[in-house]
């Protein structure tokens, strides 16, 4: 695999805007009008195995947005086996919904079947390197598709790592062909957190891999940031999104929100802002010399 | 050390009452942060997590028992059952029938927490097509007691030993009293799915009759029949009758794949 073949990627994962993360207690502002958002992304884990409202929700939406799966319970890098019932779930609700594509996270989410309900971090050694690209490739198999993984916020790192994640990340992709879900806050937590460079970690990221973005607020903790999905964007990831524009270029991009969940007006504010970033057109840039990212 | 020790080692030392006391043989320290705190990050984020998400679903459960009650109850219950599901939506499946089982708690406990999983799984539940009542109502009577309905499998019925219903209203109505305690009494009690809402209802001995009967696949004449030779004033006939046709009309019945036709036909109301 190389980088030409990661065009799949673009072509599977087109620029589909700005959308915002689908959330109950915004149902109603989507079912009753049309909100100017250009597609939706659902965590996945609340639809699967229910006949309930939220999956009626989903399929009336389906019909008007376009919808993309974002998963939390993969666990791509697990040492327990793969879920094949969770695939089998996962598979019939893309088809049902026509999900343009789906999404989860490079961690392992528990042990020994047992499962703790977060994206923990990989140990990143050349061994869990190899178990991560053979699982990437037997879910694509049985999904028919590529998958984005998106790199995870964390707070711990391991005396056994070897790999930098951005490193990780790039032989995963290239090896698997999978894309990536470059998530623009998480990176900048974990660079906090670990005392890293960001742009680096963007730099090191190959841009024909990246078919969406993440952005989302933080909050500060003693000694460290939590990825709490709290709040507006803040200007440090604002400022790495610019820059992660200018090297990797435009991708669907999504705002998430998940504590103290605002109204949608509020969200849609945080949209345009992204969407103010985009860089200008050259004549545009030239009459309007200030807008030159 | 290979990243499968990490891992079972990270697993362990979250669910673990106490977290271990050598995080730094695993996890980096830095200057700012050491290993230890690191690991805390995780080990609180994991009990705020599972426990936030049994106090949405048991939410009159902790009205009564209190957050420290609540807090500690949830904590032994998640050792004993600790999540093997991708969703967190059935993490309580097992939680009523352990607090059946732990000594000394009063016998309510158990009872409201089976009284709030049963709305979880009216809630999440997959139906298939209710009966269109339309073309019931075209049948001859001989043909219709023919007919086998039964309750959607979001439609269901649960017997508990204590009024429940009431209190949970209050709950839902932000008035539950401090210290509100549910009274003994047996109480039946619906549970089904209007347009995607959960409501329930506390029905009366013969309306609770015909919805086990329902549940049997036999019938109806073989399910309705019964009850209503058993309803002694033509006002509880009204009443049970009016129950079914609210069943039917409000589609929580449908047509089983496998339903037979009863060797000997009843008659509805015979």
């Amino acid at each position: 695999m190389d980088l030409d073949a990661l065009q799949s990627v673009k072509k599977q994962c087109p620029n589909l805007g700005f959308g915002v993360g689908l959330r109950t207690v915004h149902y109603s502002d989507f079912l009753g009008g049309h909100p100017e958002v250009d597609w939706l992304e659902a965590i996945t884990e609340n639809y699967l195995g229910t006949g309930g409202r939220p999956r009626q929700v989903l399929r009336q939406l389906a019909a008007r947005y376009p919808i993309v799966l974002h998963g939390v319970s993969l666990s791509i890098g697990g040492s327990s086996p793969l879920d094949r019932d969770y695939l089998t779930l996962l598979r019939d609700l893309a088809q049902e919904v026509q999900a343009c594509w789906i999404s989860d996270h490079l961690c392992w989410t528990g042990y020994a079947h047992h499962n703790l309900h977060d994206l923990l971090p990989m140990p990143l050694t050349e061994a869990s390197l190899a178990h991560v690209i053979r699982r990437v490739d037997e879910v694509q198999n049985f999904l028919g598709r590529a998958i984005l993984l998106e790199n995870p916020s964390s707070y711990a790192s391991f005396t056994v790592d070897c790999i930098a994640e951005a490193q990780f990340l790039r032989e995963v992709a290239l090896s698997s062909g999978c894309g990536l879900l470059l998530d623009v806050n998480n990176v900048y937590v974990s660079s906090i957190n670990h005392g890293l460079d960001a742009k680096a970690y963007i730099d090191t990221i190959p841009r024909e891999a990246v078919g969406q973005y993440h952005l989302a607020g933080h909050s500060k903790r003693d000694g460290y940031l939590l990825d709490s999905h709290i709040g507006p964007v803040p200007e440090p990831v604002w400022e790495l999104f610019r820059y992660t524009l200018s090297k990797v270029g435009p991708r669907s991009t999504l705002l998430e929100w998940d504590e103290e969940i605002p109204d949608l007006d509020v969200l849609l504010r945080e949209t345009a802002t992204a969407k103010a970033m985009l860089p200008r057109t050259p004549l545009r840039q030239a009459i309007v010399p200030e807008l030159r990212v | 050390m290979s990243f499968s020790d990490v891992q079972a080692w990270m697993h362990a030392a979250i669910i673990a009452k106490e977290a271990p006391d050598n995080a730094d043989r695993f996890i980096r320290s830095t200057s700012e942060v050491c290993a230890h705190r690191r690991l805390n990050v995780y080990r609180d984020m994991y009990r705020v997590r599972m426990s936030e998400s049994l106090q949405m679903d048991y939410g009159l459960l902790y009205g009564v028992v209190g957050s420290e009650e609540f807090e500690k109850l949830a904590e032994c219950y998640l050792e004993a059952y600790p999540s093997t599901s991708y969703t967190l939506n059935d993490l309580g499946r097992n939680f009523a029938s352990f607090l059946a089982a732990q000594p000394g708690l009063p016998p309510y406990v158990p009872e409201i927490a089976r009284f709030e999983y049963a709305l979880v799984r009216s809630f999440d539940a997959f139906d298939p097509k209710p009966a269109d009542w339309s073309e019931l109502g075209t049948l001859s009577e001989d043909l219709l007691s023919e007919r086998t309905l039964c309750p959607l499998p979001s439609f269901l019925g649960e017997e508990f030993s204590y009024q429940l219903g009431a209190l949970y209203d209050a709950h839902l109505d932000g008035d539950l009293p401090p210290g509100a305690l549910p009274e003994k009494g047996k109480e039946t009690v619906l549970f089904f799915r209007v347009n995607f809402r959960v409501h329930h209802k506390v029905v009366d001995s013969l309306s609770w009759q015909l919805y086990r009967n329902l549940r049997k696949t036999i019938c109806l004449g073989a399910a309705l029949d019964p009850v209503l030779a058993a309803a002694d004033t033509e006002t509880a006939q009204a009443t049970l009758l009016d129950s079914f046709q609210q069943w039917v009309t409000g589609s929580l019945l449908y047509v089983p794949e496998s339903s037979k036709r009863c060797q000997a036909p009843f008659r509805l109301g015979s």
